[in-house]
């Protein structure tokens, strides 16, 4: 539940201002690493609880699927 | 050139003949009921990213040319919303199924008391949202298909655009509306829309990993060539950031086309967890490569290159036609998609809310057939399709040339945005009625209007370049993109701003300035609860609304709208259901209730609603229903109350225990104390006589004085374990207060004569004096007089043995005090500690006497048992440390005579 809103205070100023600079990582610019690296870890934690979520709810939503 | 021309369009048309097929394949099968693949969340998540239209598809890299990262925000927000899909989706969508709601305005309406003014109004918003967003996609197909056909760009061929409008029609009419009732599901279209989904992010792709590691050598060599200052500027993380990321938030759930896909689409709840975070990771897919592209974009192609076509362009310039080809079908299927969806989401919201009510107004009276409301509907939608792709067509045709359609795509997202704090109100607050959506949608949807979508219209009409510039009428503050005075924000910014402000604000005040009406409150409940059994109330018992009608005036109005088959179908399973073997079921209020679902599945709540009033007559909502809603409230507050009060009991009475339990356990130590020390008194006279024993049963010829002796001495210890024995049995019976005391006048000071005596004879190391100082002389007191004797004898004891002294010095004073005998007995002892003052008198204190290793610890306690089963006390008076324990024992008096 708190996912969005740690994603949100990822992507939102001022924490995203701070990696505005001339630093680059393997000659890409620091801030386009920050906003892919961040999106992508977000991604990963929403799959990682959408995989703990669904593997004790699988059976019981099995039977409530219409035939 | 020409060969090219002919090629992309084969492949273009080859391309819809796909589409077609795959869709006709997908409707096939579902009817065959093989939906298999076709339910699959991968193919829900698929079918989400129609999101991503040819406006993203090419305009993102435009967009990161202009603004670098700016564009990434239009996928941020709907990765948000859907990593947070606990929060809204979730609830969206299981309302959407319980209640069968059909589109978003319908979604508006039924939760604000089925209303048919606010259908309306959230579909002319849409209308009015999509129109010119469908005729954006033209433009890019037009575009994209002049710049692979190698047209020139100046010269607009709207034949490209015509045509691809006529083939969408088609299509979504074909697969779009073949049910009236829009929660069967459009397989075929949602198979192809899938289909299109792969290709245009393989397409994207494509081109991206070409440009990265075919035109350059790999990222960084990429990034070393952007202009310098490009991507390293901090101004883009302002207010227009934040709005944009608010906006697409919004927009995925609030485009008509989303919510269809995303809501109305949905079989399985299951599926959207799976979105939860494939999709974003499709967004994340799709947006890796455009500042790639970009970049390479700005480097490689001309200066005066269209941006927007980057695309497109690169690969053809690197001469790569194939992956052009590629690049083209991949725009082109994301503008296909949107069209398909957006055309049917919002045919379904014309044709439910602004024909069906209207129709039912105007046949009033008519002859009703089977089935007309059915056909009425399905050619309403078909109608409308074609209508809203042709206005798309007209619009882009009139202001083809210009730069405004370049911004629709946003300018739509703020439109729809003004639906959503009417939904997000609708979904979590009770208490938002009707006249808080109708006020918030209708001041959000004219502040649009006013500053947004007028002014993107102002290089087509003169009127709107003065009003601009000098605001309506010549008043400065009302001009549109500084409304009140507010310049100096970006006009997208300053719009939302506006807009969604004075939405949100009317949507509270309105909300508070009434109560719910009766029905509202119905909905309200069963939205804002939904998953506390706030949707079980409506199939369940369906009570809370009262009409009557009779089973065919109901068959009649179901034949009307789902079709004879379906509504025969319908009645049937109901009818066994109630266990009625021929004809029509009952007409109960379950019955009505599951037909207006039904019907509202079909034609929106409102219409199935004012359909339903039709044949049945007003629904009424009983106050009982209302008082019980309004009881379960309180119910639920006073359950709560309780618990807290039980739970404040409960932590008074944990606190009780545990005190109680570290009083038993200061008891049970004294216990064993007690026990250790009792065993250790038995076991010395034990061994004294099993000794002695032994020696008499084992030696024959031991002389009879010295067996004597020893006889002697075994008989000494066993008075002396008597002793002990009795004792301790004196112990348990003063404990049980069941000691046999018989109470006579006695002289007390003549007993403590006595003790004194026997305490004198006391062997010890040390001398014993005992002084009597003063004497009541001649007083009777009521005792036992064993057991006051037992008491003295105790007390003179217990100050000879705990005594450290070279001489034991006891005094005994003894007076008569307002009718009570009293004695006090010092010794010149070490007193009794502070910390043990307590503990003298308890039952086991042994510790007290440790020390000493001469008693049991027991005499203080029986004493004192004593003494107060004779009607006195014995108490230890205070004293200073080392001046020695100074006790005292009172006793009433008595007047009567001893016994002679």
């Amino acid at each position: 539940m708190i996912l969005p809103a740690f994603g949100l205070v990822l992507f939102m100023p001022p924490v995203i201002g701070l990696f505005v600079s001339e630093y680059a990582l393997f000659g890409v610019p620091s801030i386009v690493v920050y906003v892919f690296g961040a999106w992508a870890a977000l991604i990963a934690v929403a799959a990682l609880i959408n995989r703990r979520l669904s593997a004790p709810a699988r059976s019981r939503a099995d039977d409530e699927r219409p035939p | 050139m020409t060969r090219t021309v002919e090629f992309a369009l084969g492949a273009s048309l080859a391309y819809v003949v796909v589409l077609f097929a795959v869709a006709y394949i997908g409707d096939r099968r579902a009817r065959q009921g093989h939906v298999g693949w076709l339910q699959s969340s991968v193919v829900y998540t698929l079918s989400i990213s129609i999101y991503c239209t040819s406006w993203t598809f090419y305009g993102a890299v435009g967009s990161a040319v202009r603004n670098g990262l700016e564009f990434a925000t239009i996928y941020l927000g709907p990765t948000l919303v859907f990593v947070g899909w606990w929060l809204l989706l979730r609830k969206l969508v299981r309302i959407g199924r319980t209640q069968r709601i059909t589109s978003i305005a319908d979604l508006i309406s039924s939760r604000f008391g089925k209303s048919e003014v606010l259908g309306a109004l959230v579909t002319i918003i849409a209308v009015a949202a999509v129109t010119p967003y469908i005729a954006l996609q033209l433009k890019a197909v037009t575009t994209s298909y002049q710049v692979v056909a190698g047209l020139p760009l100046d010269q607009t061929d709207f034949r490209a655009g015509f045509w691809l409008a006529v083939c969408m029609a088609v299509f979504t009419i074909l697969f779009g509306t073949r049910n009236v009732d829009a929660n069967e599901r459009h397989h075929g279209v949602v198979a192809a829309i899938a289909l299109e989904a792969l290709v245009k992010l393989c397409a994207l792709v494509a081109v991206g990993v070409f440009v990265v590691f075919g035109l350059f050598d790999g990222p960084g060599d990429l990034f070393a060539h952007a202009p310098p200052g490009y991507l390293h500027t901090e101004d883009i993380f302002g207010p227009r950031w934040v709005t944009l990321v608010v906006l697409s938030a919004a927009a995925i759930v609030c485009l008509p086309r989303q919510f269809q896909v995303i809501v109305v689409e949905n079989v399985n709840e299951r599926h959207l967890s799976t979105a939860s975070w494939l999709f974003p990771a499709y967004l994340f897919v799709s947006c890796l490569f455009i500042l790639p592209i970009a970049v390479s974009g700005m480097t490689v192609m001309p200066a005066d290159s269209d941006p927007d076509m980057f695309v497109l362009t690169i690969p053809l310039m690197a001469g790569k036609e194939g992956l052009a080809l590629l690049a083209f079908l991949g725009g082109f299927s994301s503008a296909t998609s949107m069209i398909i969806v957006s055309s049917i989401a919002v045919s379904t919201m014309v044709s439910n809310h602004i024909v069906a009510p209207l129709a039912l107004r105007l046949s009033h009276g008519r002859v009703r057939v089977s089935g007309d409301v059915r056909s009425l509907l399905l050619v309403t939608r078909r109608i409308v399709i074609a209508a809203i792709i042709l206005f798309g067509f007209l619009y882009f045709r009139v202001s083809g040339q210009s730069d405004a359609l370049a911004s629709i795509g946003l300018i739509a997202f703020v439109g729809v945005a003004q639906v959503l704090p009417s939904l997000i109100g609708g979904l979590f607050w009770p208490l938002a009625n009707r006249r808080g959506a109708l006020w918030g949608l209708c001041a959000g949807f004219v502040l649009w209007m006013y500053t947004l979508a007028l002014p993107s219209l102002e290089s087509d009409w003169p009127i709107t370049a003065r009003m601009m510039a000098e605001g309506p009428f010549g008043l400065g503050l009302l001009r549109p993109e500084a409304l009140f005075g507010l310049e100096g924000l970006d006009p997208l910014v300053h719009a939302t701003f506006w807009s969604l402000l004075a939405n949100v604000t009317l949507f509270i005040l309105g909300s508070l300035s009434r109560d719910p009406r009766p029905l509202e409150w119905v909905q309200a409940s069963q939205f804002v609860d939904v998953f506390r059994g706030g949707g079980k109330v409506a199939t369940g018992e369906g009570a809370r609304i009262r009409r009557t009608a009779t089973s065919e005036e109901l068959f009649i109005l179901a034949q009307r709208i789902l079709g004879a088959e379906q509504a025969q179908d319908f009645f049937d399973a109901t009818a066994r259901r109630q266990g009625v073997n021929q004809g029509l079921p009952m007409p109960t209020e379950d019955l009505m209730a599951d037909l207006e679902r039904r019907l509202a599945g079909s034609v929106g709540g409102a219409s199935a609603r004012a359909m339903m009033a039709q044949v049945a007559g007003g629904e009424v909502v009983s106050i009982d229903e209302l008082v019980n809603i309004a009881d379960e409230t309180a119910r639920i507050m006073r359950y709560s109350q309780a618990l807290e009060r039980k739970s404040a009991e409960l932590e008074t009475t944990a606190r009780q225990l545990r005190e109680a339990n570290e009083r038993l356990r200061e008891i049970d130590r004294q216990k064993d104390d007690f026990l250790g020390q009792v065993s250790h008194e038995v076991r010395t006279p034990m061994t004294a006589i099993r000794s002695f024993s032994e020696i008499l049963r084992t030696s024959n010829d031991l002389e009879s004085a010295q067996a004597r002796r020893f006889v002697t001495i075994i008989h000494e210890e066993s008075i002396r374990l008597t002793r002990l024995l009795d004792v301790i049995l004196d112990l348990r019976v003063v404990e049980r207060g069941e000691i046999p005391i018989a109470l006579e006048p006695v002289d007390p000071d003549a007993l403590l004569d006595i003790a004194a005596e026997t305490c004198e004879g006391l062997s010890g190391t040390a001398p014993v004096r005992i002084r009597r100082l003063g004497r009541a002389g001649g007083v009777r007191v009521q005792a036992d007089p064993d057991r006051l004797r037992q008491v003295f004898i105790n007390l003179l004891s217990n100050a000879v043995r705990h005594n450290d002294k070279d001489v034991v010095d006891i005094t005994i004073d003894s007076q008569v005090t307002d009718g009570v005998f009293e004695v006090m007995i010092a010794d010149n002892g070490p007193g009794v500690l502070d910390e043990h003052r307590d503990r003298v008198f308890s039952l086991f204190s042994a510790t007290w006497t440790r020390e000493g290793q001469k008693g049991a610890g027991l005499g203080l306690a029986i004493s004192r048992g004593i003494m107060r089963r004779m009607g006195g006390d014995l108490t230890l008076l205070d004293g200073a440390p080392g001046q020695g324990a100074r006790f005292r024992v009172t006793l009433p008096t008595t007047i009567e005579e001893p016994p002679p």
